[in-house]
C-alpha cells in the first residue's frame, strides 16, 4: 500500500473512530456524515484490496455512488432550514437516484468506472452547497461562521466535488491523452486529504456544539 | 516524457492551481460576506431594540398620565363630592337638626374614607402582588357589585400559573381600565370577567350587557389606546368588540411564552 493511501486511510479511520465514539452527541446531519465516512472507507479499502489483487474494482464505486446519493440526501435534509430548498431536495435527489440507477443498468457494465454518475452527483452536490451558503448568508443571527460545523462540512463538499468535476473534465475532454497520471494521483490525494480534514473539523465542532 | 507531455502536465497543474485558488477565493469571499451580513443584522437589531425602547417609554408615559387623570377624576367626582356634602351637612348644623346632620356627616365621611382606602388599594401595586391577580380582580368586582346596580361575575378556567410581578400589575391595570369603561359608559347591569388558557395563550375577557361600544371610534379613546399599549408591553394583543344593544367584549390575548410560566 502506498504511503499516501496509508495516510488517507489513517485520516478517515481516525475521523470515523471519533465519530463513532461521539456518535450520540452529534446532530442527525453529522450522524449521517459518520455513515458516509464509513461507506467511503469500506469502499476505498475494498477497492484498493481488489486493485492490489489485480481484480476489477469498479463495481465497488458503482455501489458507493448509489449509497452516496442516499446519504447526501439524508445529510442535506437535516442540514437545510429553508423549507423551499427542503421541498426541492426530494425531487432533485429522486431524479438523481433514477439517473444513477439508469446509468448503471443501461450504460455502464459492472467493470466500468461510473464517471457520468460521479459527475451528476458532483453537479447536484455543488448546487446544494451554493444553496446552503446562501441560506447561511440569510441567517438573521448566526454564530461565528468559522465555528459552525455545517460551514466546514459544506466547504469540504464544495471543494471536493468541484475538484472531482475538474479532474473528470480534464480527463474526458480537455486533456484526454495526457500523460499526467502521477500528477492526477497527487491532486486526488490532496483533494481527499482536504475533504476529510474539513469534515473532521466539522465533526469536532458539531460534537462541541451539541455538548 | 516528451515536450508535448510536459506542456500538458504544465497546463493541468496550472489549471488545478487556478481552480484551487478560485475555490479558496470563493470561500474567503463567502466568509467576509457572511461577517458583513451579520454586522448589518446586528445593526438592524440594535435599531429595532432602540425603537422598541422608545415606544415602550412613550407608552409608559401615556399610561402614567392616564392613571393620574383617573386618580384626579376619582378624587374630584367621588371623594371630593362626598367631602363637600359632609362639609355642607356640618356647616348647616343647628340645635334642631344636630343629630340628623351629624349622623349624615359621619356617614358621608365614613363612605369617603372607605372610597379613599379602596382607591389607595387599587393604585397600590404591592396590594395586587400580595393577593394575586385573580383575587385582585375579584376584589374590584366586589366593589362594583356592592353598588347594587351592576351584577359582577368572575370565571377563572386557568390552571395554576405564575406571572412575573411587573407583568401581573400591568395585566391588572388592563382589567381595571376595562371595568372602569364598562361602569362609566356601557349602561350595563351585568359584567363578567373570564380568564382562560387555550393553545398556550391566556385570554382575559371583560364582557358586559350594555349598549355596546362603538368600535369605529375606538382609536380616539385614550382608555382603549392605553389598554392596547399595555397589552403590547405584555407581548400580546387587545381586541374590543361592540354589539349594539347587546353588550361589549374587551379581550386581552397574552401568549404564554412571553409572559407566564407554570407554577
Amino acid at each position: 500500500m502506498a504511503v499516501q493511501q496509508i495516510i488517507l486511510r489513517i485520516l478517515v479511520t481516525s475521523m470515523l473512530f471519533i465519530g463513532v465514539i461521539r456518535f450520540n452527541r452529534l446532530s442527525i446531519a453529522f450522524k449521517s456524515v459518520v455513515f458516509y465516512l464509513l461507506a467511503s472507507d469500506i469502499a476505498e479499502c475494498i477497492g484498493f484490496y481488489l486493485a492490489e489483487k489485480q481484480v476489477d474494482n469498479n463495481w465497488v464505486f458503482q455501489i458507493l455512488s448509489t449509497v452516496s446519493v442516499l446519504l447526501f440526501y439524508w445529510i442535506f435534509k437535516h442540514s437545510f432550514i429553508n423549507h423551499r430548498v427542503k421541498n426541492w431536495l426530494k425531487p432533485a435527489f429522486g431524479v438523481l437516484l433514477t439517473l444513477v440507477i439508469l446509468l448503471q443498468t443501461l450504460v455502464y457494465s459492472l467493470t466500468e468506472f461510473p464517471s457520468y454518475t460521479m459527475v451528476l452527483i458532483c453537479f447536484t452536490v455543488i448546487i446544494f452547497c451554493f444553496l446552503k451558503f446562501k441560506e447561511m448568508l440569510d441567517e438573521p443571527e448566526g454564530t461565528n461562521i468559522l465555528r459552525q460545523s455545517q460551514f466546514w462540512f459544506f466547504t469540504s463538499m464544495f471543494i471536493f466535488h468541484s475538484g472531482t468535476f475538474f479532474i473528470w473534465l480534464t480527463d474526458q475532454y480537455l486533456l484526454p491523452n495526457m500523460s499526467t497520471g502521477i500528477v492526477v494521483y497527487w491532486v486526488v490525494f490532496y483533494l481527499n486529504v482536504l475533504h476529510y480534514g474539513l469534515i473532521g473539523i466539522g465533526l469536532y465542532l458539531d460534537n462541541k456544539r451539541v455538548q | 516524457m516528451n515536450s508535448e507531455g510536459t506542456t500538458t502536465l504544465l497546463y493541468f497543474t496550472l489549471a488545478a492551481v487556478a481552480l484551487m485558488l478560485l475555490l479558496s477565493s470563493f470561500i474567503i469571499y463567502f466568509v467576509f460576506r457572511y461577517r458583513k451580513r451579520q454586522g448589518e443584522f446586528a445593526l438592524e437589531k440594535e435599531q429595532l431594540r432602540l425603537e422598541f425602547q422608545s415606544e415602550k417609554l412613550t407608552a409608559q408615559i401615556e399610561i402614567s398620565e392616564q392613571m393620574m387623570k383617573n386618580i384626579s377624576e376619582e378624587i374630584h367626582d367621588n371623594i371630593g363630592a362626598m367631602l363637600t356634602m359632609a362639609k355642607l351637612q356640618l356647616t348647616s348644623m343647628s340645635p334642631d337638626n344636630y343629630e340628623k346632620h351629624t349622623s349624615q356627616g359621619i356617614s358621608l365621611l365614613t363612605k369617603a374614607i372607605s372610597d379613599l382606602r379602596n382607591l389607595s388599594k387599587s393604585l397600590n401595586g404591592n396590594y395586587v402582588l400580595d393577593i394575586g391577580l385573580t383575587q385582585s380582580i375579584q376584589r374590584e368586582l366586589n366593589i362594583i357589585d356592592s353598588s347594587g346596580t351592576i351584577k359582577c361575575e368572575l370565571v377563572d378556567k386557568t390552571v395554576d400559573f405564575f406571572i412575573p410581578e411587573e407583568k401581573e400589575i400591568i395585566l391588572f391595570r388592563c382589567v381595571q381600565e376595562a371595568l372602569n369603561n364598562a361602569v362609566k359608559h356601557s349602561e350595563a347591569n351585568e359584567i363578567r370577567v373570564s380568564l382562560e388558557e387555550k393553545n398556550r395563550v391566556l385570554t382575559l375577557s371583560v364582557n358586559d350587557n350594555g349598549k355596546g361600544i362603538d368600535t369605529g371610534n375606538i382609536e380616539k379613546s385614550i382608555g382603549f389606546k392605553t389598554m392596547n399599549q399595555r397589552a403590547s408591553i405584555l407581548g400580546g394583543s387587545f381586541e374590543a368588540r361592540g354589539y349594539p344593544g347587546k353588550g361589549s367584549q374587551i379581550q386581552f390575548l397574552i401568549p404564554f411564552e412571553t409572559t407566564f410560566a407554570r407554577n
